[in-house]
């Protein structure tokens, strides 16, 4: 956010600011390691007051000690004499003095009006023991940030590279913090807090012009908004990072190759462009070497250096220096008319170094942050940066929010519905169907979405999605149906990182008796249907019956009309008329013995041509209410309905949500080696499940009774069907099953094998 | 009428100033205005007969104080009774609701009674819960020296509501999404509730959508606290 907002900030600028006009007297001397002693006034005279004093010395001190000790004497002596330069106008002023700091051991420092940060760097030999170098302090003027740099560079002559070297060094050594206020380098708007005018106050500035060491602010009392540093961050400012950069001192830049003698005579026939044009400096900034990115006036001033001290003549000394404008003044600004000089010019009636003191005054545009005007735009920004978002957010159209399935039966066709999604945002949409709140799964068993995640494109390409929305039950989703829960879903189509949508799904369920719980199904007061249509309630416990009634209408039947029949329980039934049976057991109706029986009646059955339509598309199957729609067992093969009967017990068992003998006692149960304990086993399943069990084996024994052949092999085989619904286990590890699947048969086999030999040993009894 | 911000202080107006994410939450009886609530707030912006809410509408809106800039995720639920058990996804880790109630329907108030009750058990202990009488606009003034239950076409005075939010603790507002009285006010109040410190506490753990984990943005790394105190001298 913070990005955006500063640079449409920036962007907008003039709508929130005004531009100010401030005046800034910079001036540079080297003073030769000199106390104060001459007046300064003059150097330091302006027409108008200026907002700002910017004095840059060099050479404070010359003394081997300077490199060692923090001396501030000489600080504060030549404090005091700027002060006693500006006379009475120096209470006006507030100072900021920067000094040296024993890291580094300059011996230039800065007076300069208002603080708002330092640094420093030294260039001489190592970086650290030469007497060169540079300082800096950046403040911020309204809104507008100045940066003043005040060097000493490599002496001599012949050390034009080292100068060029020295400069470079201190624009990339000397950096600044970036604090909170000043996080865009290039911006100078970013909004400050006012600080109450004048924590010092105006009426007893001199007294804190000594404070030690205290680094304060010198400026014009009123308008000064000063913002100190924050913590400094990885990130760092350097001298460049203003809107108005002013860089003085003695860069020692010479006239190059013109002997001494000339120099002095150009300088008196007043040959000021010649001489300029072999001024190093200047040679240097034409070529791009040095201080190209800065700007300098014109000079009118000669030479300001080297004086004999306390006249106004040229070196006499044995060393006979050759003139040179080594004390210069330049500026560098943001804006291309953001700085003028009015002045600039050498004081020759201060004499007491060998330096000449020079001086420029400049006006400078700053800006002023209009707060109500920076309010509105700041305001408008982060509206527009909320729209932005907003806008940005994916949105989507659903065709549909809610679906009927209409009736919904156990094991029915899975009935499915579209729904189309279309991206009408702006930006890609990536949509996914999520749980609801606490849930782990993002719809009910009985629903699948097809697809349950996935984008679409934007814009031109606008694309749409549709999604299959599958409602079909299965023994895995019909107990809790069968249980009275509702076909009721609601669906979260929620787009990432937007919103949701809701989708509902609801259907009529069909209960049935299939796929519950068998102490549910001992309970019910009348078929599961009817029992629902009526919303009746289960029986009491107390009242519930032995077995399920449904497994009995089952078990009669076959006992009934199938005890002759040949492999019962192994031939698959027919889908539809198993369905018929399900229906009747759910509804309580009686089986309709002209489909389930081969008996005289097929003469009125329909035609095989119609009978194949309705084979083939079983999809009516389970609704028998019309003639035209039952199966012929012509093709199905005789005795088609018993063992229709015999499956839909198979496929009833499998279908329970806990197996006869219970998941938990299924380890138990099939490793167990004797009858006896087989029989205990019995003991431990709850009632219900130890009824229907030794119902189911009572009458696989009766089955077995009517076999004239008395196979053992068909014997095996129905204990190996029946086992393996009545025992289940929670795997589906294929290969443990099939190697449990004789241990089951063999269970079943201490129940219907034993007693049988036991009834085979009567009969023979009975035969005899 | 506009919710022209000019109101608001300008000190955190600062592109580095603190914000802060707060999920707020709108509840309330169907039809009662809650997205046209958001709509105001978000868009300056009202439409009529506008489609009920299949499903939860998300926004994002800043608001900004003196001394911080709240930015606000609004998730804008759907007020259907059949959605109900959907809600908790919503309210839960939300810092802010918006209960809304209609003025001109007194059943709608019972609702947003129940709503407050529900996330007064359920939710964020700390949410702050504001309640919000939408509507006034249809509400006919009364005459000069009546009684304000004369005021036609009002169902729920104004008092009640109070005395209601007072005893319950919550920030209480009469509102016309149409017109645009009081909506920025709901927000600014809330923003202002916002207990900063609980918040920041609390960031790591707030998830601002109630599916996704991606929209946190930590804005928090930026802008440290002015030092004013002296400058970098090191003398």
């Amino acid at each position: 956010m913070s990005d955006y907002v500063a640079k449409r900030l920036l962007d907008r600028e003039a709508e929130f600011t005004e531009q100010k006009t401030i005046s800034v007297f910079v001036g540079t001397w080297n003073v030769n390691g000199k106390f104060a002693s001459d007046a300064l006034d003059t150097w330091l005279m302006c027409e108008t007051e200026p907002d700002i004093y910017a004095v840059g010395f060099q050479e404070l001190d010359l003394s081997a000690e300077a490199f060692i000790l923090n001396d501030s004497t000489r600080e504060e002596d030549w404090t005091r004499a700027v002060a006693r330069g500006l006379g009475d106008r120096a209470s006006d002023y507030w100072k900021v003095v920067y000094q040296l700091s024993k890291v580094v051991r300059r011996r230039e420092h800065v007076t300069i009006i208002k603080d708002v940060q330092t640094d420093s760097a030294g260039v001489g030999i190592m970086g650290m023991m030469g007497n060169k170098g540079g300082v800096s302090i950046r403040m911020r003027f309204h809104d507008s940030t100045l940066c003043f740099v005040n060097c000493h560079l490599a002496a001599d002559e012949k050390q034009v590279l080292r100068r060029n070297q020295d400069y470079l060094e201190i624009c990339r050594r000397i950096t600044f913090p970036i604090n909170a206020t000043f996080s865009v380098p290039s911006s100078p708007i970013s909004p400050i807090t006012p600080i109450p005018t004048s924590p010092i106050s105006a009426t007893a500035p001199q007294s804190n012009w000594f404070q030690n060491n205290i680094p304060s602010a010198m400026t014009n009392i009123g308008g000064m908004i000063g913002v100190s540093g924050g913590p400094p961050s990885d990130k760092a400012l350097t001298i460049f990072d203003a809107d108005h950069l002013i860089w003085m001192g003695d860069l020692n830049y010479r006239i190059d190759a013109l002997p001494l003698e000339e120099i002095k005579e150009l300088w008196d026939n007043k040959e000021l462009d010649v001489l300029l044009q072999f001024d190093q400096l200047n040679i240097q900034r034409r070529n791009k070497w040095a201080f190209d990115e800065f700007e300098e006036g014109r000079i009118t001033f000669p030479p300001t250096y080297k004086y004999d001290i306390r006249t106004n003549n040229w070196d006499s000394s044995d060393k006979k220096r050759a003139p040179a404008w080594t004390d210069r003044i330049l500026w560098r600004s943001k804006e291309s008319d953001g700085i003028k000089q009015l002045a600039y010019r050498s004081h020759m009636d201060i004499a007491q170094s060998d330096h000449k003191p020079v001086s420029a005054i400049f006006t400078m545009k700053v800006k002023k942050i209009l707060p109500y005007k920076y309010k509105d735009v700041y305001l408008s920004i982060v509206r527009e940066l909320d729209r932005f978002e907003n806008d940005n957010m994916p949105d989507a159209k659903v065709s549909c929010s809610v679906f009927d399935y209409g009736e919904i039966k156990y094991l029915g066709d899975p009935q499915t519905k579209t729904v189309t999604v279309e991206n009408t945002g702006q930006v890609i949409l990536k949509f996914k169907f999520v749980p609801k709140f606490d849930e782990r799964h993002i719809c009910k068993p009985w629903v699948i979405i097809e697809p349950s995640h996935g984008f679409i494109l934007p814009g031109l390409w606008s694309e749409s999605e549709t999604i299959k929305l599958t409602v079909a039950v299965d023994n895995i989703s019909a107990p809790a149906l069968n249980a009275g829960e509702k076909i009721e879903d609601i669906l979260i189509l929620h787009l990432e990182n937007g919103k949701d949508f809701f989708i509902s799904i609801h259907g009529k369920y069909v209960p049935t008796c299939f796929a519950n719980n068998l102490e549910r199904l001992v309970r019910l007061p009348k078929p599961i249907k009817v029992m629902h249509d009526e919303n009746l309630s289960l029986l009491p416990i107390e009242h519930q019956i032995s077995v399920p009634k449904e497994i009995w209408r089952i078990l009669d039947f076959i006992g009934q009309h199938g005890l002759n029949v040949n492999d019962l329980f192994t031939v698959t039934g027919d889908q539809s008329l198993i369905n018929h049976i399900r229906e009747c057991l759910d509804t309580g109706e009686e089986f309709d013995l002209s489909l389930l029986l081969d008996d005289k009646q097929e003469e009125s059955l329909p035609t095989p041509l119609e009978d194949e339509t309705t084979v083939k598309h079983n999809k009516h199957a389970t609704d028998l209410s019309t003639l035209s729609e039952k199966p012929s067992r012509d093709t199905l093969g005789s005795n088609i309905g018993i063992h229709s009967m015999a499956d839909a017990l198979i496929r009833f068992l499998e279908s329970l949500p806990e197996p006869v003998i219970p998941f938990h006692l299924y380890d138990q149960c099939i490793n167990i080696k004797s009858r006896p304990a087989a029989h205990e086993v019995l003991e431990l399943i709850p009632s219900v499940h130890a009824n229907v069990f030794i119902y189911i084996t009572s009458f696989l024994r009766e089955v077995i009774n009517h076999d004239k052949q008395k196979d053992t092999s068909r014997i095996e085989t129905l204990a190996f069907v029946l086992g393996s619904v009545m025992l289940r286990s929670k795997t589906s590890d294929r290969v443990l099953m099939e190697s449990h699947a004789q241990k089951k048969k063999e269970f079943l086999l201490y129940f219907i094998l034993n007693d049988l030999e036991d009834e085979f040993e009567d009969n023979f009894a009975d035969d005899l | 009428m506009s919710n022209s911000p000019s109101s608001d202080s300008i000190s955190a107006l600062n592109p580095n100033a603190k914000t802060t994410q707060v999920k707020l939450v709108l509840l309330g009886e169907a039809a009662v205005g809650k997205s046209s609530l958001v709509m105001r707030f978000v868009n300056d912006d009202f439409q009529e007969n506008k489609e009920p809410t299949i499903g939860a509408a998300f926004l994002t809106q800043k608001i900004a104080l003196e001394d911080k800039t709240i930015k606000f995720e609004i998730w804008d639920t759907a007020g259907q009774e059949r959605f109900h058990s959907l809600a908790p996804m919503y309210y839960r880790n939300a810092q802010a609701a918006v209960v809304v109630y209609d003025v001109t329907k007194a059943a709608s108030l019972d609702k947003a009674k129940s709503w407050v009750k529900e996330l007064q058990r359920q939710a964020n202990p700390n949410i702050v819960i504001a309640l919000a009488g939408n509507k006034v606009d249809l509400v006919q003034p009364a005459g000069e020296g009546e009684d304000e239950s004369m005021e036609n076409g009002r169902q729920v005075p104004t008092e009640e509501a109070k005395a209601y939010s007072n005893e319950t603790g919550l920030l209480f507002f009469e509102t016309s999404a149409k017109k645009g009285d009081g909506v920025r006010d709901i927000f600014k109040e809330i923003a202002k509730k916002i207990p900063l410190e609980h918040h920041i506490s609390n960031r790591s753990s707030t998830r601002p959508g109630p599916h996704s984990q991606a929209r946190e943005i930590n804005l928090m790394q930026q802008g440290s606290p002015t030092n004013r105190d002296g400058g970098s001298c090191n003398c």
